[in-house]
C-alpha cells in the first residue's frame, strides 16, 4: 500500500466534512431545575411523552416517568453526576428500546443491552421498544407442548408448558435460582433461547452463575442480562422489560424462548424507590398503587402465539423471595395470581434434606397436564395422590409403633417416592428417564430396596436400561407414549437388574 | 413555579393593573431587597405591614400586595410576575425567542427569523432578545417556544462528533 500524505488526508477530511448531512431540525429543549438520587425534573419539553427518552447535555439519557402542569419527572439511566440545575435537556421523540439481534446470544449484557463480559461489541439486527402491549387473544394459541426441566419433580407433577408462566417462590437460600438454573441447563440442544435477567443481585452471584452456564456449555444458548445491586434503581426498574424486549424479539422470529426473572420482589423494591421519589402516594408496605400492574404487564407479554405468527413461545420463570415463608404478603400474593402456577420452596424441607425443596402440597401448576407427554401423563398418574396420602399417614402413624401391614407398604412407598424426587444441582433426568423411574416406583419395584441405597439402585437400574434395552428409552422419546407392553418391558428388565 | 403564582399572575392581568406598573413594581422590589424581607416577615404585624404598602403603592397594585400578605403569599411575588408576563404575551400573541450569535446579524436574516417564527407559531409579534456567545464558534442559535434551532459551528461540530463515535443505544 502507498503511502498516504498528511495533505492527502485533510483533503479527504475536508471533503467528508462538506459532504456533511447537518441535521437542521428543531429540538425541543428544557432545563433541568431539579436532580437528585437518580431523578431529574426538568422545566419546558412540554410535548414529551410518558416513557420517552431524552438526552441530558452531558449525554446521560433518561426517561420520562411523570407528566405535570410545567414540569416533567424523569428517572436517569446513568449517574447525576454532571447533571445540574439550568442543564439543558433535549427530547429524542423516541421511546426506551433496545438494540436486538441473534448476536446476543452467548453474551451478558446490561439493562441498556450494552455488553458487560468484555468480548466486544454486538451486532444487532433490530432495535425494540422496552414496552411492549402484550399478544392479544387471537394472536394466542393455548400451552400444549411442554417445557422440560429436567427435575422429576417438577415434570411429573407441575409440568411447564411453552408459553406459560410459573413463579418460583421461596425463602432465600431455598434453592430457588437452582431450579432455575436446572431448567436452563436441560435446555441443552432442544432449540430453546434462554434468558437468565438478573436483578438487584450480587454481582459475585451473577458470576458464580455464568460460571457455572459456561462450565455446562450452556452459555451457547442463553443470554445473561443483569443489572447488579449496585446500579441505579431505574436501570433495575427497566432491566425485566429490556430482557422481554429481547425474548419478543426471537419469539416472533417462531423460536421458544425460556426467560427467568430473579427475582421480581427486588425489581418491586427498585420500582418502589423510584415512585416515591417522584412523590407517588404510597400504599400498603409503601409501594405504589401500581404495583400490581407493574408485574401483570411484563408477565402477560410471554405467551405461546399462533401458527400464523410463527408460532414462537415465550416461557417465563419468575422468582419471589419470601420473608419466614409467608406467601401472603404483598407482593408474593399479586405474583401468585398472576401467573400460571406456582413452584413453592421450603426451607424446612430443604434442611431436611429434601432438594429441591419443592413443597408438593402448595405448588400447582394450573396449566397441568395440558402441557404433559402422554407417557409422563400415564407415569405420573397416582404420584400426587400417592404422596399426599403417605404425608396424612406419616403424620397420623408418628406416634404409633405397631402398624398394620398396608400402612407399613404405604408408608414405604411414599419414603421411596420422596427419595426419588430429591436430585443434585445440574443433574437433569430426560423425558425417558423420568418415565422410567416412575414406572418402576409404580410398580413398587423400589420398595424392597433399602431407604439408603435407592438413589444408588435408581441411577444403575437407569444405567442398565439405557445400555441393556435402548429401545425402550429411545421409542418413549420418539413416540412421547407409554405403551403397556412398554411398562411391561421396563418392570421385565428392572425385575432383571434386580435380580443380579 | 407553583399553580398559585400563576393564578395570581392571571388575576393581575384580569384586574387590569397597568404593564408599566407592574413593572416598575418588580424593579422596585428587586432593587429594594429589604422590602420583600420586611413583607416576609412574620414577627411584623399585618397592620404594620399594610402601613408601609399604603405609603409606596397605591389603587389596585396596594391591594393586591395587601392580599398577598393577608395570605401569607408575598413570597411568590416574583414568580407571579413573571406568570403575569407570561400570560399577558399569551394574550397579545407575543412569542420571545432568543437569538445567540457571534457576529451580529444583518437586518434581513432578522427579519427571515422573525417572519418564520411568525409563521411557525401563528403568533402576530415576535420579540427577539439578542445575545453575544462567544463559545458557539460561529453562526446562530435560536431559541423559541421551548424549541431550539441550532445553526452554530459549536453544535454541527458535537453533531458530527455524535456521528462519528456514537453508538445506537437506547
Amino acid at each position: 500500500m502507498s503511502a498516504i500524505s498528511a495533505s492527502d488526508i485533510i483533503s479527504i477530511l475536508k471533503t467528508e466534512v462538506e459532504n456533511f448531512n447537518w441535521d437542521a431540525r428543531e429540538r425541543e429543549v428544557g432545563t433541568v431545575i431539579w436532580v437528585g438520587d437518580g431523578i431529574a425534573t426538568i422545566y419546558g419539553i412540554d410535548h414529551a411523552m410518558y416513557g420517552e427518552i431524552v438526552v441530558f447535555d452531558n449525554g446521560v439519557k433518561g426517561m420520562v416517568q411523570d407528566i405535570r402542569k410545567n414540569e416533567i419527572g424523569c428517572i436517569l439511566f446513568g449517574s447525576d453526576t454532571g447533571i445540574k440545575e439550568g442543564t439543558k435537556v433535549t427530547r429524542t421523540k423516541k421511546k426506551a428500546g433496545i438494540p436486538v439481534g441473534s448476536g446476543y446470544i452467548g453474551r451478558i449484557i446490561n439493562a441498556l443491552g450494552e455488553p458487560v463480559d468484555g468480548k466486544g461489541e454486538i451486532p444487532f439486527e433490530d432495535y425494540r421498544p422496552i414496552e411492549e402491549e402484550a399478544p392479544g387473544i387471537t394472536q394466542r394459541k393455548s400451552v400444549n407442548t411442554p417445557l422440560e426441566t429436567g427435575i422429576l419433580s417438577i415434570d411429573s407433577m407441575f409440568p411447564i408448558g411453552r408459553g406459560q408462566r410459573e413463579l418460583i417462590i421461596g425463602d432465600r437460600q431455598t434453592g430457588k435460582t437452582s431450579i432455575a438454573l436446572d431448567a436452563i441447563l436441560n435446555q441443552k440442544g432442544k432449540d430453546v433461547i434462554c434468558i437468565y435477567v438478573a436483578i438487584g443481585q450480587k454481582a459475585s452471584s451473577v458470576a458464580k452463575l455464568v460460571s457455572t452456564l459456561e462450565h455446562h456449555g450452556a452459555l451457547d444458548y442463553t443470554i445473561v442480562l443483569v443489572s447488579t445491586a449496585s446500579e441505579p434503581s431505574s436501570l433495575q426498574y427497566i432491566a425485566p422489560y429490556a430482557g422481554t424486549a429481547l425474548g419478543e424479539y426471537f419469539m416472533y422470529q417462531g423460536k421458544d424462548v425460556l426467560i427467568v426473572y430473579d427475582d421480581l420482589s427486588k425489581h418491586a423494591v427498585a420500582y418502589r424507590a423510584l415512585s416515591l421519589l417522584l412523590e407517588r402516594p404510597p400504599g400498603r408496605e409503601a409501594y405504589p398503587g401500581d404495583v400490581f400492574y407493574l408485574h401483570s404487564r411484563l408477565l402477560e407479554r410471554s405467551s405461546r402465539l399462533n401458527d400464523e405468527l410463527g408460532g414462537g413461545s415465550m416461557t417465563a420463570l419468575p422468582i419471589v423471595e419470601t420473608q419466614a415463608g409467608d406467601v401472603s404478603s404483598y407482593i408474593p400474593t399479586n405474583v401468585i395470581s398472576i401467573t400460571d402456577g406456582q413452584i413453592f420452596l421450603e426451607s424446612d424441607l430443604f434442611f431436611a434434606g429434601m432438594r429441591p425443596a419443592v413443597n408438593v402440597g402448595l405448588s400447582v401448576s394450573r396449566v397441568g397436564g395440558a402441557a404433559q407427554t402422554k407417557a409422563m401423563k400415564k407415569a405420573s398418574g397416582s404420584i400426587r395422590i400417592d404422596l399426599a396420602q403417605y404425608r396424612e399417614m406419616e403424620v397420623f402413624t408418628q406416634f404409633s409403633s405397631d402398624l398394620d401391614e398396608s400402612t407399613k407398604q404405604q408408608l414405604q412407598h411414599g419414603n421411596v417416592l420422596m427419595e426419588l424426587l430429591k436430585q443434585p444441582l445440574a443433574h437433569p433426568l430426560s423425558l425417558h428417564e423420568q418415565v422410567m423411574t416412575l414406572c418402576i416406583a409404580n410398580n413398587r419395584i423400589f420398595d424392597a430396596v433399602e431407604m439408603k441405597d435407592v438413589k444408588e439402585f435408581q441411577r444403575g437400574i437407569l444405567e442398565f436400561l439405557d445400555r441393556e434395552y435402548p429401545q425402550i428409552g429411545y421409542e418413549i422419546e420418539e413416540k412421547k407414549v407409554l405403551t403397556d407392553e412398554l411398562v411391561e418391558k421396563i418392570i421385565e428388565a428392572a425385575k432383571e437388574y434386580k435380580s443380579r | 413555579m407553583t399553580q398559585t403564582a400563576n393564578n395570581y399572575g392571571k388575576v393581575l392581568y384580569d384586574i387590569s393593573i397597568s404593564k408599566e406598573e407592574i413593572e416598575q413594581t418588580a424593579k422596585l422590589i428587586k432593587e429594594e431587597p429589604r422590602l420583600l424581607e420586611i413583607l416576609q416577615d412574620p414577627t411584623i404585624g399585618k397592620t404594620k405591614k399594610y402601613k408601609i404598602i399604603d405609603r409606596i403603592f397605591d389603587g389596585k397594585m396596594a391591594s393586591f400586595l395587601k392580599l398577598l400578605c393577608k395570605y401569607g403569599r408575598i413570597g411568590q411575588l416574583a414568580d407571579a410576575f413573571t406568570a403575569y408576563h407570561e400570560y399577558y404575551d399569551k394574550q397579545h400573541g407575543i412569542l420571545r425567542g432568543q437569538v445567540y450569535y457571534v457576529n451580529p446579524l444583518e437586518k434581513a436574516e432578522k427579519e427571515q427569523i422573525v417572519q418564520f417564527l411568525k409563521e411557525k407559531f401563528s403568533c402576530e409579534n415576535v420579540l427577539l432578545e439578542e445575545e453575544r456567545d462567544e463559545a458557539l464558534l460561529g453562526g446562530y442559535l435560536l431559541k423559541a417556544g421551548g424549541i431550539e434551532y441550532d445553526f452554530s459551528y459549536e453544535g454541527r461540530l458535537r453533531q458530527m462528533e455524535k456521528k462519528l463515535t456514537g453508538r445506537w443505544t437506547l
